[in-house]
Parts: C-alpha cells; sequence; structure tokens
C-alpha cells in the first residue's frame, strides 16, 4: 500500500469521534479555546511517531515482527495483548456509540441489537475483504465525506458569531495544553501503519501516511470543533450529545434548502462502519501474527461476536460515555506512549543498527 | 465462486436493504403534526392544540373545498400526555417531523416557557429552525381563526411570514435555536415574533405617539386599522427576561433592534418633508453594513459606542422640492438621521426598564473578559439595565430611483 492508503486508514481511524460526543466534550474543557486543544493533539502524538520510526529504521518487520525481536516473543505477546485490547475496546464502544445514535437520530423504533447487527454485518464484510480494500474504500470516500463536511460548515456561515469565542483564553491555554495531550489518545490510530509495517511501500510512506492522515484528520476536527463553539457557543454546546449533527440539522437556508440532516447520517454511518471495519482487522491481524497463523479471516466472526457482547454490557449511553473517556485517558494513552518507548528504549538499549525494510 | 460474481451477489442483495421505510409504514399512517399551540389551564395543566395536516387538498386549486388540515386541543398536564391522547383520537401516530411553529398564549408566556421548550432540545423531531411565535389572547383561539387566503396550510402562511420580516423589520424572526441560545448563553435575552388577531374594523389602534419627524406611529399585532382577508396578523415582538415574557416590543421598536442586530435588510419609511413638514417623503431604509459595537468599561460603567450605518433610497417626493440635489439632500438625511437616532435611543431605553438585552449586547462583554471562568461569574442580567449607549448613526441617501430631478406639480395654488 501507498500514501494514499496509508493516509486514508489513519484518517478513518481517528476521525469518526467528531461525530460523537468528544468535541462538547473538549468544549466544556476549554470553552472558547477548544479548538485549540483539538490542534494540540496531533503535535503530541508526533513523540510516539518519531520514536517508532527511530526503532524501525533500526529493526525490520512489522510491529510484532520488531517487538519479538527486540524483547522476545513473551514481550511481543503483552505488546500484541495491549493493542488488541486497545482494538477491540475501540470497536465496542464505537459499535454501541454509533448503533445507539442510529436510533437516537434516524430511526427510532428499530431494535438496539439489529442496529448493532447491521453495523458488524457491514463491518465484517468489510473486514473479510481485506485491509488493502478498507483502504481504498477509504481513500474513495474520503474526498466525499471531507466534501459532505465542509457543506455543513459552509451552510452553517449565517450562524456563526465570533463572539461565541469569547472570551478568547478559554479556560486557560495550560488547560488546553493538559486536555491536547490527555485526550490525544484518541488518535492512536496511527499505530496502525507500524502495526502493519511492510504492508507499506517503506518507511518513508509511513512517515508521510502518518503525517497526512493525522494532520488532515485533526485540521477537520479542529475546524469543526471552531465552527460548533461559534454556532453554539460554550453554554450550549457542552450539552450536546451528537455535536455535529446538531450542527447539520441546524442549517436552515430556505424553505427549500433546510433538514438536510439525513443526508449527513450517511457519512457518519459510513466512518462508523469503516473505523469498526479496521479495528476488526487490526485485532485479528494481530492474533494471526501471535499464532503465527496465515490468515486472520477464522478470526473475524467470533471477534465481532466478542466486541458485539462487549458493547451491550454497559446498561445505558452515559455509561458508554464515561466509560470512553476513561479507556482512552488510560488503556489507550498508556499503549499510545508506551509501547512506542517501550521499544525505543529496548533499541537503546540493545545498540542495533540494520539496514531499514522495504518491499520495493 | 469468482470472486467479482461474489461481489455482485452481495451488492445485489444489500440493495434489498436500502429502499428505505424500515419502519414498514406508509406517509398515510402519519398524522403529521404543524403547529403546536400552548395555552394555561387551571389545576397547573396546559390546553395544548395540534394543527395536523390530512394529507388531502395540497395539490388543489386554492379555495377548493377538501380540507388540508384540523386542530385538536387537549388539556394535559404535559405535552407528551397530550399526544397519548391525540394518538387516542385520531387513527394515524403522531408525527412531529414536519413541525414548523409553536404558537405560545401571552398569559402562558407571561408564565414562563423553558419547561415546556426544554423537553424538545431532547428530541431529534423538534429542529432547530422550528419558530416560535407569541399570541395575544391563546394560542387556541389564534390557530383556530388563522385562516391564510393564499396558502392551504396556516403554517406555510406562518412560515412564509417569517421569511418576509426583512421587507420591513417590523417584528423579530424567532426559532428554537435563537431562543435557546439567548436563554442559556445570557449573551442576549429571548424573544418571540408577536401575533394577534385584528379586529379587521378599519379603526387604527396605535401603540404609541409617533416620532418626531415621521408620519407614522407604532403598532403592535392587531393594531393597524384594516378590513378583509386573515384576520392574523405578524407585528412587534415579544420580549422575555429568562423564559418568562416582559413585555411587547412595537413594529418600530423591532426594527430598531434589527437595525441594531445588523439584521435589518431593509423596509419603508414615510417622514414628514423637512421643508413643507406638511406633506410627506418615503423612502426605502437599507442595511448598509454591519453596525459596530465596541464594548469598554467607562468609570465603572460597561458602555458601548454603537456605530449604525444605513442607506436610503428615496422614494416619493411629493412636495417636488429636487432632494435629489447635493443642495437639499443633507436636509433629508439629516431628518432620517435623526429619526432613527431617537428610535433607537427610545428603543435601547424601554429594554433597560424592562431589563431585557434583546440586541444581545451581552455576546459583546465576552471581549471584556480573558477567562471563561470570569465571564461565567458576570451577571449580565443585573449590570445591562445600567449600561450607556454612545449612538452613532449615519444615514445616506445613496439612490434616487429612475428619476434623478425632481420638478413640481403645476397646481392651481401653485405660485
Amino acid at each position: 500500500m501507498g500514501i494514499s492508503e496509508g493516509l486514508a486508514l489513519v484518517f478513518l481511524s481517528t476521525f469518526p469521534r467528531i461525530f460523537l460526543t468528544r468535541p462538547a466534550q473538549v468544549i466544556e474543557a476549554n470553552a472558547g479555546l477548544a479548538w485549540f486543544a483539538v490542534i494540540v493533539s496531533p503535535f503530541a502524538i508526533l513523540l510516539p511517531i518519531l520514536l517508532l520510526l527511530y526503532v524501525f529504521r533500526r529493526v525490520e518487520g512489522d510491529l510484532y515482527a520488531v517487538t519479538r525481536e527486540l524483547i522476545g516473543k513473551w514481550g511481543a505477546w503483552a505488546v500484541s495483548l495491549v493493542l488488541i485490547m486497545m482494538f477491540l475496546s475501540d470497536a465496542a464502544i464505537l459499535l454501541r456509540l454509533f448503533a445507539e445514535n442510529t436510533l437516537l437520530t434516524a430511526l427510532p423504533f428499530m431494535p438496539l441489537e439489529t442496529a448493532i447487527a447491521w453495523y458488524v454485518f457491514n463491518a465484517v464484510i468489510l473486514c473479510y475483504f481485506g485491509i488493502e480494500c478498507i483502504a481504498r474504500t477509504s481513500y474513495f470516500l474520503l474526498p466525499l465525506g471531507t466534501a459532505g463536511l465542509f457543506l455543513v460548515l459552509v451552510g452553517l456561515i449565517p450562524f456563526y458569531d465570533l463572539n461565541l469565542l469569547g472570551p478568547w483564553q478559554g479556560r486557560g491555554f495550560g488547560q488546553a495544553l493538559i486536555t491536547g495531550v490527555t485526550w490525544s489518545s484518541i488518535n492512536y490510530g496511527v499505530i496502525l501503519l507500524f502495526v502493519l509495517g511492510p504492508a507499506f511501500q517503506n518507511l518513508r510512506t509511513i512517515k508521510w501516511a502518518a503525517l497526512f492522515g493525522l494532520g488532515g484528520s485533526s485540521l477537520l476536527k479542529a475546524l469543526s470543533t471552531f465552527a460548533f463553539t461559534i454556532v453554539f457557543g460554550a453554554k450550549i454546546a457542552l450539552e450536546k450529545n451528537l455535536p455535529f449533527y446538531e450542527m447539520a440539522r441546524t442549517i436552515y437556508i430556505n424553505r427549500y434548502i433546510q433538514r438536510i440532516d439525513a443526508l449527513f447520517i450517511v457519512v457518519w454511518v459510513i466512518a462508523g462502519v469503516i473505523s469498526i471495519a479496521i479495528n476488526f482487522y487490526m485485532a485479528g491481524y494481530l492474533i494471526a501474527r501471535m499464532l503465527n497463523l496465515s490468515t486472520y479471516r477464522p478470526f473475524i466472526v467470533s471477534l465481532s461476536l466478542l466486541v458485539v457482547g462487549a458493547s451491550l454490557l454497559p446498561g445505558e449511553i452515559i455509561t458508554v460515555i464515561l466509560l470512553d473517556v476513561k479507556l482512552f485517558s488510560t488503556l489507550h494513552i498508556a499503549g499510545l506512549y508506551g509501547i512506542p518507548l517501550l521499544l525505543f528504549g529496548a533499541t537503546i538499549v540493545k545498540g542495533r543498527r540494520k539496514k531499514p525494510w522495504t518491499n520495493g | 465462486m469468482d470472486k467479482r460474481l461474489k461481489m455482485i451477489a452481495l451488492l445485489l442483495l444489500l440493495s434489498l436493504f436500502v429502499a428505505g421505510c424500515n419502519g414498514a409504514r406508509e406517509i398515510d399512517e402519519y398524522a403529521y403534526i404543524m403547529t403546536i399551540g400552548f395555552d394555561t389551564a387551571p389545576n397547573n395543566q396546559y390546553v395544548i392544540t395540534y394543527r395536523i395536516a390530512t394529507g388531502k387538498g395540497q395539490s388543489n386549486r386554492i379555495g377548493q373545498s377538501q380540507e388540508t388540515n384540523f386542530i385538536n386541543s387537549f388539556v394535559s398536564p404535559s405535552r407528551l400526555e397530550a399526544e397519548n391522547r391525540l394518538n387516542a383520537v385520531t387513527a394515524q401516530r403522531p408525527n412531529l417531523n414536519h413541525l414548523k411553529v409553536i404558537v405560545v398564549g401571552e398569559e402562558f408566556a407571561k408564565q414562563g416557557i423553558g419547561d415546556i421548550l426544554s423537553s424538545m432540545l431532547r428530541y431529534h423531531a423538534f429542529r432547530d429552525s422550528v419558530f416560535i411565535i407569541v399570541a395575544r389572547g391563546t394560542a387556541k383561539d389564534f390557530m383556530e381563526k388563522n385562516k391564510p387566503q393564499t396558502e392551504n396550510l396556516p403554517s406555510i402562511w406562518l412560515e412564509m411570514s417569517m421569511a418576509s420580516n426583512d421587507e420591513t423589520g417590523y417584528f423579530l424572526r424567532s426559532n428554537l435555536y435563537s431562543f435557546f441560545m439567548r436563554l442559556k448563553t445570557t449573551g442576549g435575552a429571548p424573544y418571540a415574533s408577536y401575533v394577534a388577531l385584528n379586529p379587521l374594523d378599519l379603526e387604527p389602534k396605535p401603540a404609541g405617539e409617533r416620532e418626531a419627524g415621521a408620519r407614522t406611529a407604532p403598532y403592535y399585532a392587531g393594531g393597524p386599522g384594516r378590513s378583509g382577508g386573515n384576520p392574523a396578523e405578524i407585528l412587534g415582538t415579544a420580549v422575555f427576561a429568562g423564559d418568562k415574557m416582559v413585555g411587547i416590543l412595537s413594529n418600530e421598536e423591532s426594527r430598531a433592534v434589527s437595525i441594531m442586530t445588523g439584521e435589518f435588510r431593509n423596509g419603508y419609511i414615510t417622514l414628514d418633508d423637512p421643508l413643507i413638514p406638511k406633506t410627506r417623503i418615503d423612502v426605502n431604509l437599507r442595511h448598509h453594513s454591519k453596525p459596530s459595537i465596541k464594548p469598554s468599561i467607562v468609570d465603572g460603567i460597561v458602555t458601548f459606542d454603537v456605530k449604525v450605518l444605513l442607506s436610503a433610497d428615496i422614494i416619493n417626493i411629493p412636495s417636488g422640492i429636487n432632494y435629489e440635489s447635493l443642495e437639499y439632500v443633507d436636509l433629508l438625511e439629516h431628518q432620517l438621521t435623526n429619526i432613527i437616532t431617537n428610535q433607537l435611543e427610545k428603543t435601547l431605553t424601554r429594554t433597560q426598564q424592562l431589563g431585557t438585552d434583546v440586541v444581545g449586547f451581552g455576546l459583546y462583554t465576552r471581549t471584556l473578559f480573558d477567562n471563561y471562568d470570569d465571564y461565567d461569574q458576570f451577571n449580565w442580567y443585573e449590570v445591562y439595565p445600567t449600561a450607556k449607549f454612545n449612538l452613532d448613526v449615519i444615514v445616506k441617501i445613496r439612490r434616487t430611483g429612475l428619476l434623478h430631478k425632481t420638478s413640481p406639480f403645476k397646481r392651481a395654488d401653485s405660485k
């Protein structure tokens, strides 16, 4: 795969939370400076990316192979298990939230289980066809989805009021930096480039895919958060469950151009399905690598059933939203920063220097 | 099987499920609520009135007999309970997806409408674009007697009328979005368009004295002398302190507010001829640029420097004086500037007396603070009545229509 596929995968795995409650939570923490906190996040992620690039320049293979080389089989298993938990828990939370929100916004009479089944069914099909299929589908849909988002932002121009951004320091730059760093874990998806390693052309491909994918996704997220703030203001914005949906349904150009939220729902359903499929694939891929199997496919259905079971565990949506924050401020942040630090430390200790890999 | 064939088979299978209609319900299985009215009722209850589209007669020529809608009213402790009862009356399931207008009776509005509106924030069918209006008397009465002559549905009449406020500025348009924004951000007071039934007796009932130099008196809805047509009319604005209605702004006060918010587009104004006051001049006042509002704190008092720039087109000069010429145009501009300045000043004083920042000056005070928590502590409701305003109004005559030089008629008494 090339830069296009890589950036599409990173974009789709780091972007979907803009459609969920995250923007409202960032605004609650930072008021008018929420957009800045979102901008800070990708810069924080540069550290693990740089560390992993350093490691991968010296040891060849995918993340499992590199870890095994540096810290042994059991170390590689432990790292893989952490990553599997990160991908699967993310899948379970996304699955539940997107299914719940489908009921909330479009199909109020559909049973939750049916909505979940539909998401999983589509994600499993995508996953079955493999990562290249997911990546190219993502790359194909990326401009369409992005155009849809811009359409919403343009349609909201009559509602923009820059005064709502004030007081301009929000709850302070320090607070924005803290939020930006602690919540940077929602961008953990960038690590998939290293998990897949040689599936990409070379390290340069990974580097640019990470920068473009993460940069594009973060820029759009910051822009959306900025727009959300100047449309609703901090006081109302923090109440909203689905900020982007609320923005789409606010659009009223005239009697004929209004109520366009139904079109927008399609965009976030697609983003949700692809993101869940990426998580399934990554978990399946890592299990296959741990067990030294040639294919991940036998695991897809059982993994999806596991995720469905986990997603249905919380009794109500508030618990899921809280769990999302809790998981990403513990497990995902530990995995995102801990694993690269561990591998970097091991590389330094072993002092290895090899010609970097390439698959041509 | 070949991978491509599998793919095609899969897509064909999926196409069966993308045809929509997940609930397997036809559109005639729903009772589409177009308007909801709220009034007070004894024992802590509400009278809730629904106007429901029948789905018939929409394509008929106007005046044909098929009923396009019907009205049901319920006494209920809540809106949702009223919808349960509506479900018991209509064979169809009540559906709010096409709701256009919420009508609130004046008495109800004075008691506070936050209670009923807050439930609407949670439910996706209540879009932010749903208009809010306050009706003099009861909402039920207004809805029953509102019989538009050019639209099949009264809700369409209301929606189109709301869009037409650009033509006059004589009322302020409000919807769920703007109402809640103002209610919760405390950056400005909520408001709603004011509607009433005109007695159609050709008897004008002005809301006050006309401005010096102006030809027309201010009115509330129901006040202008007229006869014929639909008795329902929209004129003026109901203003709120928090969620309680505390007063009404006349059509001229509403226009003054819309000039200061920058929402004013254009509207006619009739004034005394500066040189022959017994005759009049008609001009079309136009939005020129968004007003500049700059807050500051002077001697501990929040002060706003408000700069308003309007343009005007001459429509009619019955006196025949050549006001297009540079020699006279200043006189006309001066007269217009005085009228507008007085209207803005009086409107601001009135809103300060009512304790309602209808213009939304509170939003501009955000720039006086660096930190959101400090701003959050600031009680704008207390400060607004003591705020000071420095008005700088400029009205420029920009165009003179298809005539560039007026010459007087020859009359019997002409010299």
